[in-house]
C-alpha cells in the first residue's frame, strides 16, 4: 500500500514540476517579484551594503542589574559604537570587570559593521527639543524631562520618518535578565520594544532582526551559563555551591560574563554581523518568503482541487477500480499536493540564494546558516499553505467556488501577512500563517533562533486546517 | 463452463440534488461464463455504464451484489478487483504524462513492480503497437492512439476478465476497425473474458458469444446472436420508400403473391427533418424510423414505407421493383435488411436503438 502511496505522491509532484506554464507562475513569477523588490530597497552591488544609514532612534532606560551588569549598554554599543556612546562607560560594572573592560575596548567589531548600515543615535531630551523646536514633531504631552514625554517624541519622530524605528530598552532590562544563582536563580521576562515606520518595511525588518538577534544572545548566553552553573550544582554538591555562590563576591565575579565590555558575550555577536553583511538577504529573505508561500497557497489549493479534475478525467474512477484504497488513493494524492509545495518553496528559495549571492558578490547563505531549523520552518510552512488548501478545498461546495474564494482568501493572507512590502502590526498580521512563516525565515536569517513560537503556531494551524478541510472534502467528495 | 460473473439482482438508484430520483438500473441479472465475450447493447442512456461502474466496484449498489471469481465486488472488493481490468469509457489517462508513464503508474496502481512491470508494459506497448510512440506525451497523440493505451492500461496485469465501455466511440472507421481486431485477438488468442458496452449492433454482433439488450436500466433479451434473430424470425425486410403517394391495398397484394414473401406492410410514417431545414431547399436530409437518412422533396412531412418481409429478399427485388414499375408507383429507395440485432431492438421496444 505504501508504494502505491508514493506512486500516487510521485505522480503528483512530476505532473506539476513538468507543466511549463505552471512552474512560470509557481517560481518565475514570485522569484521576478521578489528581485525586484529586493532590488527596489536594495540596490544593486557586489558586497556594498544595499541599505546604508538607516536612522534610528535609542532610548536607554536600563539602569544595570544590582549584579553588576548592564545590557543595555549592548544596544547601544553594538548601534553607535563604544566610542561615542555615553552610556559605553563602565561606571555601572563591578569593579572587577574593569580590568576585562579595558583589555577589550575600542574592539568592538559589531558596531564598526553596524556603522555603515545604521545612522543610530541615543534620543534624548536634547533631540527631542531640536524636533520640537524645527516643528518636526508636535509638541509631546507631559513634562519635557519626563521618560513618557521623551518616548512620546520619539514615537512621533519614527512615525514622521525622521527615524525608522525607535529601540527602547526597559529600566528593569539588565535586572530581569541577569542570571545569578541563588540571588537571581531565574530569568525574567522582558523585552526591548522596537517601534517601527510601517511604511519602511524591510529597512525596520533589518533593525528588529538585529535587536531581536543581541538580545537572542544575552539570553542565550545566560541560560547557557545557567546550564552550566546547574551542572556544576550536580556535579559538586549543593551545599558546596549554595556557600560559594551565596558569597557576594562570586555572584559579582560571576556578572562579568555578563557585562557588556566582556568579550564572550558583547562583541562578536554574529547575529549582528550576520544581519548587515547580509542585508541584501534580510531584504530577499522577507519578500521572497512571503512571495513563495503566497503562490504556494495557490500551489495547494489547485493540487487538491485537481482530484475534481481527475474525476472529470476519469483517472480518478480508475484507480478506485484498482486493487487500491480509497484512503491510499487520497493520502497519496495529499502527500503530493505537500511535496509540490515544499519543492516549490525550497526551489524558491534556492533560487534566491543564488539571486542574493549574485548582488552581494560572494556566496552567501541568505536563509541563514541554521540549516536544521531552516529546513523546520520550511516544513512547518509547508504544512500550513497545504492545511489551508485543504480548508478551502473541503470548505467550497463546487471546485468553481473554491477557485473564486481561494484567491481572495490568499491575497488576504498575503496583505496582512505583509507579502506586499507594508507591514502591520503583529496583533493584526498575526493572522496570516504568511507572517507567522516570514517572520521565522527572517529571524533565522538574521542569525536569530527563536522561532518557537512561529513553528508551532504553523504546524498547529496547519494541522488543524488540514484535518477539518479533510473531514469536509472526504464527505463532499463520498459519491463518485 | 463456470461463471467468472454473476451479476444479482442489481440495481442503481440516483438521487439528484434537486430530490428527484433516477432509476438508472433496474434490477439486473447476468452470468458471463469463463472465456466469453459478452456484451451489453443498448441506446444511450440505457444504464450499461452505471452497470459496469457497480460491478467494477466504483459505485455503490442501491440493492443487489456481484461477484468475479467468487468475490463480492461490495464484501471483498480487494480481491474481485485484481482479477479485472477496466477500460473506461472516458480517455481515463494523464495527459501531460506520457504512454509509457501512464502505463506504468497504473501498473503499479494495479499491483506490479520491478522487471515484472517494466515487461509487462514492454508487451502491452507491443500489444497496441505504439512501442514507438512510448515517450510521447498522450496530450500529442490522435484519439484512436488515445484510445489503444486506454485499453493497453486496462490489460496490464493481464486480468481474467476486461471490462471495455464503448471503447470506440469518437473514433474515425480505422482506428475502430482496429480497436474491434484487438478484442478479437484478446478474445482468440489470450482466451480473455470480455464484457464488452456498446450501442452498435453492428459492434455486438461481430464479437460477441451472447448478448445481452438494455433498455431504461432493464435486460430486455439475452442470449446468442442467433438466439435473439430467431426470436424474430430469420426473414429478410425489404423497405420501399415511396413518399407520399397514395397506395392502393391490391398493390401490396400483388406484392404478396410473390414466391417466399410472408407478410406486406404499409405505413406511411413521419419524417424527423432537422428543425429549420424544413422549406430551405429543394431536397432535404430526414432521418426515417429505421435510423437511415434519405433524400425527400421540400415540404414533405410524410413518408410512405412498404415492408417487404421475405426469407430471401434480395432474390424478389426484382420482381418486386417490376409490379412497382407496372402499377405506376415510385420507389425512391429501397433498402434490404438482413435479420440483425437491430431488427431485435426494434422489435422489442418499437424504437431504434440509435434514436
Ligand atoms: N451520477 C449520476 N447521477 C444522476 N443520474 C445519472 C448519473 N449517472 C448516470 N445517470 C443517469 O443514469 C442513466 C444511465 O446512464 P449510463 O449508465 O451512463 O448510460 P449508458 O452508459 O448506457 O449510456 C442515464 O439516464 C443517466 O442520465
Ligand atoms: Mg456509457
Amino acid at each position: 500500500m505504501i508504494s502505491k502511496l508514493w506512486a500516487i505522491a510521485w505522480k503528483e509532484v512530476y505532473r506539476t514540476f513538468t507543466d511549463r506554464s505552471l512552474i512560470l507562475i509557481m517560481i518565475a513569477t514570485p522569484l521576478l517579484i521578489s528581485t525586484i523588490v529586493g532590488l527596489a530597497f536594495g540596490g544593486l552591488g557586489g558586497g556594498d551594503v544595499p541599505v546604508q544609514d538607516i536612522p534610528v532612534a535609542i532610548i536607554n532606560r536600563d539602569v544595570g542589574s544590582s549584579f553588576g551588569a548592564n545590557y543595555g549598554q549592548i544596544y547601544t554599543s553594538a548601534f553607535i559604537g563604544s566610542g561615542d556612546s555615553t552610556a559605553g562607560d563602565s561606571s555601572n560594572s563591578a569593579p572587577v570587570c574593569d580590568q576585562v573592560a579595558a583589555e577589550t575596548s575600542g574592539d568592538n567589531r559589531s558596531s564598526m559593521t553596524l556603522d555603515a548600515l545604521t545612522e543610530a543615535v541615543i534620543f534624548d531630551a536634547a533631540a527631542a527639543q531640536s524636533l520640537v523646536d524645527a516643528n518636526t514633531i508636535t509638541v509631546p504631552e507631559g513634562e519635557p524631562d519626563s521618560d513618557t514625554y521623551l518616548e512620546a517624541a520619539a514615537r512621533a519622530a519614527v512615525d514622521n520618518g525622521t527615524y525608522t524605528a525607535l529601540i527602547l530598552i526597559p529600566e528593569d532590562f539588565s535586572q530581569k535578565m541577569s542570571y545569578i544563582p541563588v540571588l537571581h536563580p531565574q530569568i525574567e521576562e522582558t523585552g526591548v520594544v522596537v517601534y517601527a515606520n510601517s511604511g519602511r518595511a524591510v529597512a525596520a525588518g533589518i533593525i528588529r532582526s538585529i535587536v531581536g538577534g543581541i538580545t537572542n544572545q544575552i539570553a542565550t548566553g545566560n541560560i547557557a551559563i545557567a546550564a552550566t552553573f546547574g551542572q556544576i550544582t550536580d556535579n559538586y554538591g549543593l551545599a558546596t555551591m549554595g556557600q560559594a555562590a551565596g558569597s557576594m563576591d562570586f555572584a559579582s565575579a560571576f556578572a562579568c560574563a555578563f557585562d557588556p565590555a566582556f568579550t564572550t558575550i558583547t562583541i562578536d555577536s554574529q547575529s549582528v554581523e550576520g544581519a548587515s553583511a547580509n542585508a541584501t538577504g534580510v531584504i530577499l529573505v522577507m519578500v521572497g518568503s512571503s512571495q513563495a508561500m503566497f503562490f504556494a497557497l495557490f500551489t495547494a489549493q489547485f493540487g487538491v482541487l485537481s482530484m475534481h479534475d481527475e474525476r472529470r478525467n476519469w483517472t480518478l474512477q480508475r484507480l478506485l477500480t484498482t486493487p487500491t484504497p480509497r484512503w491510499v488513493i487520497l493520502a497519496g494524492k495529499l502527500f503530493g499536493v505537500f511535496v509540490t509545495v515544499l519543492f516549490q518553496l525550497v526551489m524558491l528559495m534556492i533560487a534566491l540564494t543564488l539571486v542574493g549571492s549574485l548582488l552581494q558578490g560572494t556566496f552567501t547563505l541568505i536563509w541563514g546558516s541554521n540549516l536544521f531549523l531552516v529546513a523546520l520552518v520550511l516544513l512547518a510552512t509547508g504544512l500550513a499553505v497545504s492545511g489551508l488548501g485543504m480548508l478551502l478545498a473541503g470548505l467550497a461546495r463546487t471546485p468553481e467556488q473554491a477557485q473564486t474564494f481561494g484567491p481572495v482568501v490568499n491575497i488576504g493572507l498575503a496583505v496582512l501577512g505583509g507579502a506586499f512590502g507594508f507591514q502591520l502590526p503583529q496583533a493584526i498580521a498575526g493572522f496570516s500563517l504568511i507572517y507567522w512563516g516570514q517572520n521565522a525565515f527572517s529571524q533565522l536569517a538574521a542569525g536569530q533562533s527563536d522561532i518557537a513560537l512561529n513553528l508551532i503556531v504553523l504546524a498547529v494551524q496547519g494541522a488543524v486546517m488540514f484535518l477539518v478541510g479533510l473531514v469536509l472534502f472526504n464527505r463532499g467528495f463520498e459519491a463518485v | 463452463m463456470t461463471n467468472l460473473v454473476e451479476v444479482r439482482g442489481l440495481v442503481k438508484t440516483f438521487k439528484r440534488r434537486d430530490g428527484t430520483e433516477v432509476r438508472a438500473v433496474r434490477g439486473i441479472n447476468l452470468d458471463i461464463a469463463q472465456g466469453e465475450v459478452f456484451s451489453l447493447l443498448g441506446p444511450n442512456g440505457a444504464g450499461k455504464t452505471t452497470t459496469i461502474s457497480m460491478i467494477s466496484g466504483l459505485l455503490a449498489p442501491t440493492q443487489g451484489d456481484a461477484t468475479i471469481g467468487g468475490f463480492s465486488i461490495t464484501k471483498q472488493p480487494m480481491q474481485a478487483k485484481k482479477l479485472l481490468g477496466v477500460v473506461p469509457q472516458e480517455i481515463a489517462l494523464y495527459p501531460t504524462l506520457t504512454a509509457r508513464q501512464n502505463l506504468d503508474f497504473f501498473g503499479k496502481m494495479a499491483g506490479l513492480g520491478g522487471k515484472e512491470l517494466a515487461k509487462s508494459v514492454d508487451e502491452v506497448l507491443d500489444f497496441i503497437d505504439l512501442k514507438d510512440r512510448q515517450k510521447d506525451r498522450i496530450d500529442t497523440f490522435s484519439g484512436g492512439m488515445k484510445r489503444r493505451v486506454n485499453i493497453g492500461v486496462g490489460l496490464l496485469h493481464k486480468p481474467q476478465l476486461v471490462y471495455m465501455d464503448e471503447p470506440t466511440v469518437g473514433i474515425d472507421p480505422q482506428s475502430r476497425r482496429r480497436i474491434l481486431d484487438t478484442v478479437i485477438q484478446l478474445r482468440d488468442e489470450y482466451r480473455m473474458t470480455v464484457l464488452y458496452t456498446t450501442h452498435l449492433m453492428e459492434e455486438a454482433q461481430e464479437l460477441s458469444n451472447r448478448v445481452g439488450i438494455i433498455d431504461h436500466g432493464e435486460i430486455i433479451a439475452l442470449g446468442t446472436v442467433g438466439d435473439l434473430i430467431q426470436q424474430i424470425g430469420e426473414e429478410d425486410r425489404l423497405i420501399f420508400s415511396v413518399g407520399e403517394q397514395q397506395i392502393e391495398n391490391d398493390f401490396l397484394q400483388q406484392f404478396e403473391a410473390i414466391v417466399g414473401i410472408t407478410k406486406v406492410t404499409y405505413q406511411s410514417r413521419e419524417l424527423n427533418v432537422a428543425p429549420g431545414l424544413e422549406d430551405s431547399a429543394e431536397l432535404v436530409i430526414a432521418k426515417k424510423s429505421t435510423g437511415t437518412m434519405v433524400a425527400v422533396r421540400s415540404g414533405q412531412v410524410k413518408d410512405g414505407e412498404i415492408v417487404v418481409y421475405a426469407k430471401r429478399g434480395r432474390k424478389a427485388l426484382p420482381e418486386l421493383l417490376r409490379i412497382a414499375d407496372d402499377a405506376g408507383v415510385n420507389i425512391f429507395s429501397v433498402e434490404v435488411r438482413e435479420p440483425d440485432l437491430e431488427a431485435v431492438f426494434l422489435h422489442l421496444t418499437g424504437r431504434a436503438l440509435r434514436d
